[in-house]
């Protein structure tokens, strides 16, 4: 099911919430938490139940027991045991056309590639769950009821792209007897961030993906695609992805806080960068948490000198890389931002050397260009395709084509590019509009600040109504995010 | 108590206002989208029943289920001659010569006939919801009779929200679009087909290039016929149908537009042997299609003009025993 779509908003979202308040105003805690891992797995499964629900619920019986041991006994093997059934269950799904596929270009073999479709959102419960087993294996989890691991696994706002979170700040959220109390504001506040999210993918990502998705069409069936569109498409993609996921990451924050349940957030304005360290402060907050507390951290991280630290860095990026597709094209994209940011820390042990520092515009110029650019193989569907956009960003294929892929419309693309990196690089991001709790805002210096009156109202809910309006009368489209 | 007051306030407005929103969101973007059809055709009588773009595409398919088009709705629960079909009745019936005739003797007619290829099951529906009486029934019978839908029938009986959310927002683009286009002409670029259709007698008004004087001269030696299997199909449907209208088979005319792809006449002279109705076929020669399988407007003015003629005595025969205290009964006379 799709936060944007119809089903979700007037008939899924009411009904849970409803009966969720009902049970936590009957004092039936439990009952509660089991209506929501119902509702959770009511949602996760809703377009192909046979295939998902079993798939998931193995995973998380799996995990819980594996986890539970873990916690009584430490024992490497049985925490090899836990982490390698996790990523043969990636691997199998995600992997094995890839792996195979690649196996015969390499050694010309023809073996028949798995036709397996990838099941929705196993890369973030893979990931939220192997991070629980390494906390138990490290003694840092507690036991929990099996009703509430499954719900922490599974609970809807996160399920199928995130934030990816971890246990020990979520789980003590389902605990809390206030939230199984309706709260106005609690609900109110969830309303406004999940609006805003909306907004963001229904306004601002489907709109300028009408103009980005062609060129890159474009480039896969094998046409020179010019200069001007090269960059259209380029920057289109760019903003549709960081408004596509960040929507999709505020309609999940807000989702939460309807409840009261507070989740990490994933987006802190990251085209608004100035060095490609702090554009992954900012870009898939939760999913860089997990890499370098899970990944970085235990490769050595920055503690076995600047080399060590460069190769711990490449590993990650490229790893990082592969676990958003089964594809060269996203090894490639991890590989340029690994050699990216290893040419960032050398820089700034230079700069620091030698006191020098780039003039912030130059550095987020450097920054976002770079960024731009490497978002073409992420978006391409092949390699050839993302040379082709390359070359075509070079002008190599003429700085105005012929055949404009968006001959009719490349005034509007400019005009929409401009309006919404506009709104990306000076407008305040969602949670400095919104004040999130514990959030320290240093850089916005004038926010907006939120405030329940009616003219916030006004503005969120006719911003809200137009957003539903476009799911109404167009049909919903699928988050970016959930490909990975 | 006093930011719990303001948070209820607040939730309240933000649902009012989104309601507001869904509304404002919805008639803009039908606006945006559609500002290309064609603005010329609508007056007093006339709704925007097609228009080839994206967002409002087929209207009258819901709009005549759903009693959006009230006056349309009335012109059919009191037609007295109804002409059911696909796009070729509307394609041939939707004439001068046919309103003219009708018109000179009193007598209320309907054209009934649907796009997308539609047949009895979508106009059995339509007949079943609005319960009208006609005197007389012509059938463009090639086949007609037969249970496929097209999506836009499909979708406006099943009546999902979505289909008709977006069905209440043509409607209100109409308003919008008639006014918009009057006040500022420079923004309606008047340049997609579209069809309007009047809601006194059902009758397409088609503007756009998709009519522009195209002339396709029949030809009968590519024409295809049903098999027997459909023919038995068409029949047992035919049969459902017609003891649904209740009009006596004697008042039933089956007929088919002359066109390049079936031989309707075969077709529909095989339905009415079965059916037991009247069937008729005005011999005009020389005739016309746009595309084919539709006649232009030349050919259908001709050809429709034949076929009122034609039909009087059946419709003299029909309508005296309810009309014997009408002039019109004298107009039939008169018009023969």
């Amino acid at each position: 099911m799709l936060f944007n779509s119809a089903q979700f908003i007037f008939v899924f979202l009411p009904i849970v919430l409803s009966v969720f308040f009902l049970l936590g105003r009957l004092r039936e805690q439990m009952l509660a938490v089991m209506w929501l891992v119902a509702a959770s797995l009511v949602f996760y499964g809703f377009d192909d139940p046979y295939r998902l629900l079993p798939l998931i619920l193995a995973s998380i019986a799996f995990n819980f027991f594996v986890g539970r041991m873990l916690l009584r006994s430490q024992n490497r093997i049985l925490f090899a045991i836990g982490v390698g059934g996790n990523l043969l269950l990636l691997g199998y799904f995600k992997y094995a056309g890839f792996l195979v596929g690649t196996f015969n270009e390499v050694t010309g073999v023809a073996l028949q590639k798995p036709n397996i479709a990838l099941p929705i959102g196993i890369s973030f419960f893979t990931f939220t769950q192997i991070a629980f087993l390494v906390d138990a294996y490290r003694g840092e989890a507690r036991e929990y009821e099996p009703f509430h691991y499954t719900l922490f696994v599974s609970f809807f706002p996160h399920l199928i792209a995130g934030p990816i979170y971890h246990h020990k700040e979520i789980m003590p959220q389902f605990h809390r007897p206030e939230n199984f109390r309706f709260d106005i504001s609690n609900f109110g506040f969830g309303l406004t961030w999940f609006a805003l999210g909306l907004a963001k993918k229904m306004l601002f990502a489907d709109v300028v993906a009408q103009y980005s998705t062609p060129i890159f069409d474009a480039a896969a069936a094998g046409h020179a695609v010019g200069l001007v569109d090269s960059w259209i498409g380029v920057c289109g993609f760019g903003l549709q992805l960081y408004y596509d996921f960040s929507g999709y990451s505020d309609m999940a924050i807000g989702l939460a806080l309807m409840i009261g349940v507070r989740l990490p957030l994933n987006f802190n304005s990251p085209y608004k960068a100035l060095s490609l360290v702090d554009f992954w402060r900012r870009w898939h907050m939760t999913l860089s948490r997990f890499l370098r507390d899970y990944l970085y951290i235990p490769l050595g991280g920055n503690r076995k000198g600047p080399r060590r630290r460069y190769v711990n860095l490449l590993v990650t990026m490229l790893l990082g890389g592969l676990w958003h597709g089964a594809a060269w094209t996203f090894v490639i994209w991890g590989a340029i931002h690994g050699v990216g940011l290893v040419v960032n820390h050398a820089w700034n042990k230079v700069a620091e050397s030698y006191r020098l520092r780039l003039p912030d515009p130059a550095a987020w110029a450097l920054t976002l260009g770079f960024v731009m650019v490497a978002w073409v193989p992420f978006r391409a569907d092949s390699l050839s395709a993302a040379v082709t956009i390359w070359k075509g960003m070079l002008g190599f294929h003429g700085l105005v084509p012929t055949e404009s892929v968006i001959a009719a419309r490349v005034t509007t693309a400019v005009a929409c590019i401009a309006v919404l990196l506009a709104v990306a690089l000076f407008a305040p991001n969602t949670q400095q509009l919104l004040s999130y709790p514990r959030v320290i805002i240093a850089a916005f210096r004038q926010p907006i600040r939120f405030v329940p009156s009616p003219k916030w109202a006004m503005a969120a809910g006719i911003v809200f109504g137009i957003a539903v309006s476009f799911i109404i009368t167009q049909r919903p489209t699928e988050f970016l995010y959930f490909r990975f | 108590m006093k930011s719990l007051i303001a948070w209820r306030w607040y939730v309240a407005l933000f649902v009012l206002c989104a309601g507001l929103g869904i509304l404002i969101g919805g008639v803009g973007q039908m606006t945006i989208d559609n500002l290309k059809c064609r603005s010329t055709g609508y007056d007093n009588d006339h709704f925007l029943a097609y228009c080839r773009s994206d967002m409002y595409a087929d209207y009258e398919h819901g709009a005549l289920f759903y009693g959006l088009e009230r006056s349309a709705i009335d012109s059919i629960r009191r037609a007295e001659v109804l002409f059911v079909g696909s796009s070729k009745v509307q394609a041939g019936f939707s004439s001068k010569a046919v309103r003219d005739y009708f018109n000179a003797i009193n007598v209320r007619f309907f054209v009934m006939g649907f796009g997308y290829g539609d047949g009895s099951t979508f106009s059995e529906a339509i007949l079943k919801k609005w319960s009208p009486s006609p005197k007389v029934l012509v059938v463009n019978a090639d086949p007609f009779f037969h249970e496929k839908l097209s999506p836009p029938a499909q979708d406006a009986l099943e009546g999902r929200p979505a289909f008709l959310w977006r069905l209440a927002l043509k409607s209100l683009f109409q308003r919008v679009h008639r006014a918009l286009c009057l006040v500022a002409s420079r923004v309606c670029p008047e340049s997609e087909p579209s069809i309007f259709r009047s809601a006194r007698d059902g009758q397409w008004n088609w503007i756009g290039p998709y009519v522009a004087e195209k002339s396709v001269p029949i030809d009968r030696s590519a024409q295809t016929t049903i098999t027997e299997e459909e023919l038995a199909t068409a029949t047992r449907l035919g049969e459902k149908f017609l003891d649904q209208i209740g009009v006596d088979r004697q008042c039933v005319i089956l007929t088919g537009t002359p066109n390049s792809s079936l031989d309707s006449t075969a077709i529909a002279m095989a339905l009415a042997a079965s059916l037991k109705t009247n069937s008729l076929f005005p011999p005009v020669d020389g005739l016309s299609t746009l595309d084919g399988v539709h006649l232009n407007l030349a050919s259908a003015e001709r050809w429709s003009g034949q076929f009122v003629q034609a039909m009087t005595s059946i419709l003299q025969k029909c309508m005296s025993a309810s009309m014997h205290n009408r002039e019109g009964v004298a107009g039939i006379a008169t018009a023969n």
